[in-house]
C-alpha cells in the first residue's frame, strides 16, 4: 500500500470513470505522470470539485497499482488564469506531456519547466518562443536532447551563417544528405535557451517538430484543431 | 439456467448510464416479476421518443417537431441567444426564470485532448444561426471548465466577426456562502470579475 500526501500537481487531462468518478492524469515533481482515481467527485454534493487542468493543486493518494485513489485535494499557490490563445497553448503543452512522458517516470525538471511555461504563455508576445523552449527542455529531460554545441562527431564550433542539416542520430552536419535544414545561428541560439525571430524561429519550430514527431506513436490532436480554429476565424472574417 | 430473452433484456438495460450487471438483473427481474404493465409503458415510451425526437433546426435542442416551442414562442426576445452545452443546461436556466431570450444547444464542447474541435461539434450550424440577422447578443453559458472556457472564447470570436455582441455569464461566490470557505480559484475569479457596487 502506497500513501502519498502533500504532492503538488497539475492536472494534464481528466476523463469520466463510471457514473460519478474521474480519472485524473497528474504531473508531479516526484512521481512523474500519475493516474489517480477521484471517486465520487462528479456527484452534486462532492467537496472540492475544481479538478481542471492548469490549476496548481496539492493532492494525496493511496493504493498500489496503476490507479491509486485520491485521498485529498486542495488548491495550491496562485491560481493561473489562462484564456484565449494561452488556453489553447496550454492544451497543446498538456497533450505533448501526455504523449511523451510515460506514467511513473519521474522528471522534476519537466514539472518545473511545465509550471514555468504555464506562467509565461499568458504573455501573448512570448507564446510561440516559450512553447519552443518547453519542447526543447522536454526532449532534453527525456533523453532525446538536440546536439547544439558543435558539429556532429567532431564537435567543431557551429558557424552562424552555415546551413547545416540536422540528422537526429548524429547532430548538425555539413554537406548534403538526410536531415532537417537549419542555420548555425538557429542552433547556437537554441543552445543558449533562446529562440530568434523570423527565419530562426521558423527553423527552430520545424526542427523541434521533427524531433517530437520521431517520438510520437500517434499524431497530436491539438495542432490540427488549432489550424481548424484559425482557419475558421479567417473564414468567418471574410464577408 | 440462462433464458436468452432475459439475458438480452439485461444487456439492453446495461446501456443506461450507471447500470452495472447487478442493477440490470434487479431491474429485469422486477419488471418481469412485479410490473409487467410498467415494462410495457417503458418500452412504448422509449419507442415513441426514439421515433419522434429530433434536433430543433433553430436551437439544436431535443424537440418533437422541426422547430421547438421555445423557438416559436413570440414572448421570447429573439435578439438574445444563450449558448449552452447540453439540454440539461436549458432546463436549469429556464428554472432560474432569469432568461427570456432564445437558446442554442451545442450538444458538447470543444475538447482538444479528446479530439473534439469545431468540425466535430458542428459549429457551422451555430454560425448559420448567427448570420440570420436576428441575434444582437450571444450570452455564453458554457460550463466553467477549461473546455467550457475555450468553447466560449471561440464562439465569442465568431460572434464578434459577425458583428454580434458576446457576453459571458458571471462566475463568482455562490449565494449564501462565507468568504472564509471559498476556494482561492473561485475567489480569484470573483475578484477579477468585480463590478461597481
Ligand atoms: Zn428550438
Amino acid at each position: 500500500m502506497t500513501r502519498v500526501s502533500g504532492q503538488p500537481v497539475f492536472i494534464l487531462h481528466r476523463y469520466e470513470y463510471g457514473e460519478t468518478s474521474l480519472v485524473l492524469e497528474c504531473l508531479t515533481p516526484e512521481f512523474g505522470r500519475v493516474g489517480v482515481l477521484a471517486k465520487g467527485v462528479r456527484r452534486a454534493n462532492a467537496g472540492y470539485r475544481n479538478l481542471d487542468p492548469f490549476a496548481p493543486l496539492l493532492i494525496g493518494w493511496s493504493g498500489r497499482g496503476e490507479l491509486p485513489v485520491l485521498t485529498h485535494v486542495e488548491p495550491y499557490g496562485i491560481p493561473l488564469a489562462l484564456s484565449g490563445r494561452a488556453l489553447w497553448c496550454g492544451f497543446y503543452v498538456n497533450e505533448l506531456v501526455m504523449a511523451l512522458l510515460h506514467r511513473h517516470d519521474a522528471h522534476p525538471g519537466i514539472f518545473h519547466a511545465y509550471a514555468r511555461v504555464l506562467k509565461l504563455i499568458t504573455d501573448k508576445g512570448r507564446q510561440d518562443a516559450e512553447l519552443r523552449l518547453f519542447e526543447l527542455v522536454l526532449l532534453r529531460e527525456l533523453g532525446y536532447g538536440l546536439i547544439l554545441d558543435g558539429e556532429a562527431g567532431n564537435r567543431v564550433a557551429l558557424e552562424p551563417d552555415t546551413l547545416y542539416r540536422y540528422a537526429f542520430d548524429s547532430g548538425p552536419c555539413k554537406g548534403t544528405g538526410e536531415g532537417v535544414p537549419v542555420h548555425g545561428r538557429t542552433l547556437i541560439a537554441l543552445g543558449c535557451g533562446q529562440i530568434g525571430d523570423g527565419e530562426a524561429r521558423r527553423e527552430a519550430r520545424r526542427l523541434l517538430k521533427a524531433a517530437i514527431d520521431r517520438q510520437l506513436r500517434a499524431p497530436l490532436r491539438t495542432p490540427k484543431l488549432f489550424r481548424q480554429i484559425s482557419q475558421h476565424a479567417t473564414l468567418v472574417l471574410k464577408p | 439456467m440462462e433464458v436468452p430473452v432475459i439475458e438480452e433484456l439485461k444487456q439492453a438495460l446495461r446501456r443506461l448510464p450507471g447500470v452495472g450487471p447487478k442493477s440490470a438483473q434487479r431491474m429485469a427481474f422486477h419488471l418481469l416479476g412485479r410490473d409487467r404493465e410498467g415494462a410495457r409503458r417503458i418500452a412504448e415510451a422509449i419507442e415513441n421518443a426514439v421515433r419522434d425526437v429530433r434536433h430543433c433546426t433553430r436551437c439544436n435542442n431535443f424537440s418533437d417537431r422541426d422547430v421547438c416551442t421555445t423557438c416559436l414562442s413570440v414572448r421570447r426576445d429573439p435578439a438574445l441567444l444563450c449558448i449552452v452545452e447540453s439540454p440539461a443546461d436549458v432546463v436549469s436556466l429556464e428554472q432560474s426564470g432569469a432568461f427570456h431570450g432564445r437558446y442554442f444547444v451545442l450538444m458538447g464542447r470543444l475538447s482538444p485532448l479528446d479530439g473534439i474541435g469545431p468540425a466535430e461539434l458542428g459549429i457551422e450550424r451555430l454560425e448559420a444561426r448567427l448570420r440570420d440577422g436576428e441575434t444582437k447578443e450571444v450570452v455564453l453559458a458554457t460550463n466553467f471548465t477549461v473546455e467550457g472556457e475555450a468553447t466560449a472564447h471561440f464562439i465569442a470570436e465568431i460572434a464578434r466577426a459577425c458583428g454580434i455582441r458576446a457576453t459571458r455569464i458571471a462566475h463568482g461566490i455562490p449565494g449564501g456562502s462565507e468568504l472564509e470557505y471559498i476556494d482561492r480559484n473561485t475567489l480569484a475569479r470573483a475578484l477579477g470579475a468585480r463590478r461597481d457596487a
